[in-house]
């Protein structure tokens, strides 16, 4: 079976903090990724880059939507970068754009 | 599990991994009985549906509401996660259908209806479902269909098979108040509609390759079988040739449906 596993790059500066996301993001793996994002500190936006993702399940899609609604209380823009066309294509089927933009206009 | 001073009614370890053991698989078969309770006999069509988890229980879902107007109601969803979690909330989600379909007259205002009672407490919980509904007139022959967030399911005709015309939703506990909109489609005799959890398409071999939309589609379009049970062992046939024992990572479910020409006596039995 192949290794399951994450790794997350990290750079927070002058306001914007970006995530890019190296691996699988699903339900053995998300721990990871809350732990590190609560580790951030502060920004005003926030971009998700998925261009290493290889794969994400339903659990992985709700790690992300719990970021998106963070956004409304902690007042950041959320950007997603890289996006490949299957990811692409689950994140459209479930609603999570809108449910972005939807956050994102509460927020103006 | 305790009593009321904080003290173990356990003796050791082994005794509370024991009653563990045994309380899940009593959930194991409450859940088994619910999914995969007396299929529905209605006029012009058949129906199968099957969900096999990853763990020793899981969040996919599906269930037949046959309508007292002579329609049939069908819905397939999964729960985000996996295991005892996602199967709680598969069972919160299959009383909200149920206790929709009693007095809902469409798709688009079952899932409107399950979206407004279930939101919240999916939010609170960080979760959501993804579900798709559709009700089947054996008068008109057609299939009206709303989604919140799910696959589309592939229909299966003799020359070609294609998905379900696109019909937007987001899934239930994304967003409140939401909307459904319904689509229909016009179905003929011996036509098939393959409905699906990606646990289908996602299922993986030894080295991490999944069976993928294409190779499911190749099945569907042998047309090698004659009735919903024999496509049903087809397609678990495939993947787990596919699969090659390599363990199971997702819940897997299907609901086929079949268009036929037969009159069914039982259609006004209550669910």
């Amino acid at each position: 079976m192949a290794t399951m596993s994450l790794a997350l790059d990290i750079n927070n500066k002058n306001g914007q903090c970006t995530i890019k996301i190296k691996g699988i993001l699903d339900i053995s793996t998300v721990e990871i990724f809350h732990e590190e994002f609560e580790k951030c500190g502060s920004f005003n936006r926030l971009v998700i880059d998925f261009s290493e993702m290889r794969f994400v399940d339903s659990t992985g899609i709700g790690t992300i939507m719990q970021v998106i609604y963070a956004s409304q209380e902690r007042g950041y823009t959320v950007k997603f970068n890289g996006l490949k066309e299957k990811a692409r294509e689950v994140f459209e089927t479930v609603g999570l754009f809108e449910i972005m933009k939807a956050m994102q206009d509460r927020g103006r | 599990m305790f009593d009321r001073a904080g003290v173990s009614f356990f003796s050791d370890s082994s005794d509370k991994y024991n009653v563990l053991h045994k309380e899940i698989e009593i959930a194991r078969n409450i859940q088994s009985m619910l999914l995969n309770a007396r299929l529905p006999e209605f006029d012009g069509g058949e129906v199968t549906g099957i969900s096999i988890p990853a763990r020793l229980i899981g969040g996919d879902y599906f269930d037949f509401y046959p309508l007292p107007n002579g329609k049939l109601r069908i819905v397939i969803g999964d729960v985000m996660g996996k295991g005892i979690p996602a199967a709680m909330l598969m069972i919160l989600t299959r009383g909200a259908f149920r206790s929709a379909s009693e007095s809902i007259k469409g798709p688009g205002e079952t899932l409107r209806s399950m979206n407004n009672a279930i939101e919240n407490d999916l939010r609170a919980l960080r979760s959501f479902v993804t579900l798709f509904c559709a009700d089947w007139d054996p008068k008109s022959r057609t299939l009206s269909y709303a989604n919140a967030g799910h696959n589309l399911p592939l229909l299966i005709r003799k020359k070609e098979t294609v998905t379900l015309p696109k019909v937007p939703g987001i899934m239930l506990g994304g967003l409140p108040n939401q909307e459904y909109k319904e689509c229909q489609i016009k179905l003929n005799d011996d036509e098939y509609v393959f409905f699906y959890t990606d646990g289908i398409i996602d299922a993986q071999d030894m080295d991490g390759n999944q069976f993928k939309l294409r190779r499911l589609l190749q099945v569907l379009q042998k047309h090698d079988y004659r009735n919903v049970k024999e496509l049903e062992n087809k397609v678990f046939e495939s993947i787990y040739q596919f699969t090659k024992g390599a363990p199971q990572r997702d819940d897997m479910t299907m609901v086929i449906f079949k268009v036929t020409n037969e009159k069914n006596s039982d259609l006004t039995d209550s669910p």
